[in-house]
């Protein structure tokens, strides 16, 4: 990887025919605060280079000066449309270190919530990513799926966004009455809606042109640019942390790792739409083996103050974006001496380098899209 | 913080006096690869350890590139991947940076950590010529820890501004400022009062 031409701060030496293209920060399509800055000839990209850091907010210095209690609800505001999922990976990483036992069936509410919070995700993503590229319809069909997950979030967590009821050692709330009927009626309805999108999209002449062969990422581009998540299993990798390193139930559920062939746009959509499918399943499985657990405690046993044993560990959970790992060193205080994130999202768009170079200006706005990003985690 | 005090009165002080455990360390013996990479490059490996499960190598600042190419292409290893860099700020060790590698290998499902301690004003060589991923990830350490990649294409700061003072993630920098003279320059809303710099840490 060599350097950008058009560094921020370094010089433009810039062709006849050659153009600087400021895109963002305020850009409907940049998801957020993202500037790219696009060298052009024509219409064609020749170099971007991306300027992030305006949603900053030392996440990671915060942690330092906060107990281990305190700091849960930041990770919700991390990855802002998957909260669950953020919130799972910090507890997990907390009871890893300090050795904490989760009961059985805390166990199984959290891959149900954080299944849910998958698909919710994924649906905010297709919308958006559609409406990108000029399909609107999609936007308010998706919408409309994921506020059927925000009114089962509501009822449990008491949130619709910034849902937290993870905790240290299992969870808040015990599931309320009529949980399992109102997820089951979700499950019902989800996958003929999901149809009801392909038959829109799937087929459709524009959203080919736009999707098939744009931005092109191998399976060695992928593994050495450190790309993980949908869009590394759109390259044809098929790896995924819920089977490579099962956490909570998964290696007790059965589902499949859906992979693409040509790790283009389109493959990423696809495998995106078969991920909802297979969370769908994930779910209605937990929902089985919950009946078994039901009624019985959902908190573990925990110390009042939690002071994980002075070390250091690394945990990652498959988030919808990607792999999302936290790095934790414990000092034997209240207080972690060093807490890294490692966001998905920040370090799969550093592959839109690779992808945009040679395509259009529109097609930078597909690959954004493509790629999933939420600024609020990668600027953390 | 006050929630922690209003507990302590509970336990009599008795997990309060004991000193804190420890995770399970231990140390490796017998791995093949790290005996390849031992009889490879002998200078390079100063401390191997399994710390929670999880392989741990500390490696001489002048051999980690090559370490790390090493690792990537043998056969038996074949850490294609690199998942983390990052570097942490340890103020009272003798060589008060470490920059720490998280590796994994596809084919064989492990991961390793690599660790690769600084002295003050030492650079460490930069990773980027093995894995492109590390690109970011040294820019965002540089930002934040203030650690130098030697070798880095293209080493500006990732998330603050060019013009930013200070690396947010050592120990030594506060937590809030009354006052700080990037936003008095550039957003000229704060109003600067004399004695009052650097005095906002969170209490």
């Amino acid at each position: 990887m060599h350097k950008p031409e058009i560094a921020i701060t370094g010089e433009r030496v810039l062709a006849a025919r050659e153009m600087v293209l400021n895109m963002g920060p305020q850009h409907p399509s940049t998801h957020g605060v993202l500037r790219v800055i696009l060298k052009l000839d024509g219409e064609t990209v020749i170099d971007l280079d991306c300027d992030i850091g305006y949603l900053h907010r030392g996440v990671e210095k915060i942690c330092e000066n906060r107990t281990y209690v305190h700091i849960e609800p930041y990770f919700d505001r991390l990855d802002y449309v998957a909260a669950v999922s953020n919130d799972l990976c910090y507890v997990e990483t907390v009871e890893k270190i300090a050795g904490i036992e989760v009961p059985e069936k805390a166990r199984y509410i959290r891959v149900i919530l954080t299944e849910l919070q998958r698909i919710a995700s994924h649906l905010l993503w297709l919308g958006t990513h559609a409406m990108d590229i000029g399909a609107v319809t999609i936007f308010l069909y998706a919408f409309r799926e994921r506020e059927e997950i925000l009114k089962i979030f509501e009822n449990y967590f008491g949130a619709r966004l910034t849902a937290n009821a993870f905790r240290i050692g299992g969870l808040q709330y015990d599931i309320y009455d009529g949980f399992e009927e109102q997820v089951r009626a979700f499950c019902r309805i989800l996958p003929e809606r999901l149809k009801e999108y392909e038959t829109i999209l799937n087929e459709n002449r524009i959203w080919l042109q736009r999707t098939v062969g744009i931005g092109i990422l191998t399976a060695e581009e992928a593994k050495d640019l450190g790309v993980t998540g949908p869009v590394l299993r759109a390259s044809g990798v098929k790896w995924d942390i819920r089977k490579a390193f099962p956490y909570e139930v998964y290696d007790q559920v059965e589902f499949d790792i859906p992979v693409g062939e040509n790790g283009d746009t389109y493959d990423r959509y696809l495998v995106r739409m078969e991920e909802m499918r297979q969370s769908r399943l994930i779910i209605l499985q937990c929902l089985d083996k919950l009946k078994k657990l039901h009624p019985g405690p959902v908190m573990g046993k925990v110390p009042k103050i939690i002071r994980p044993p002075v070390g250091e560990v690394y945990h990652s959970i498959e988030s919808p974006k990607g792999e999302l790992g936290i790095y934790l060193v414990s000092n034997g205080t209240s207080f972690p001496e060093r807490l890294r994130i490692r966001p998905p999202s920040l370090i799969n768009l550093q592959a839109l380098r690779k992808m945009a170079i040679g395509h259009l200006v529109a097609d930078v706005v597909a690959l954004i899209g493509s790629i999933d990003i939420v600024l609020g985690e990668v600027d953390r | 913080m006050p929630e922690e005090k209003k507990d302590k009165p509970a336990p009599k002080g008795a997990s309060a006096t004991k000193a804190p455990s420890t995770v399970p360390i231990v140390e490796i013996t017998d791995d093949p690869i790290l005996n390849k990479v031992r009889k490879r490059f002998p200078d390079a490996v100063l401390e191997a350890v399994e710390i929670l499960g999880m392989p741990t190598l500390t490696i001489a600042r002048e051999r980690i590139v090559e370490v790390c190419r090493f690792l990537r292409d043998d056969e038996e290893a074949q850490f294609d991947f690199l998942t983390d860099l990052t570097a942490r700020h340890i103020p009272d060790a003798e060589k008060p940076f470490q920059v720490i590698y998280h590796l994994y290998s596809f084919s064989r499902n492990v991961r390793w950590r690599l660790k690769v301690n600084l002295a003050e004003g030492e650079a460490c060589p930069s990773v980027v010529s093995v894995w492109s991923a590390a690109n970011w990830m040294e820019r965002e350490a540089y930002d934040l820890v203030g650690v130098r990649f030697e070798g880095h294409p293209d080493l500006r700061r990732l998330l603050l501004p060019e013009d930013w003072e200070g690396h947010p993630l050592r120990k030594d920098y506060p937590l809030e400022f009354r006052y700080n003279r990037w936003c008095e320059k550039h957003l000229n809303m704060v109003e600067f009062r004399e004695g009052t710099e650097y005095s906002g840490r969170f209490e």
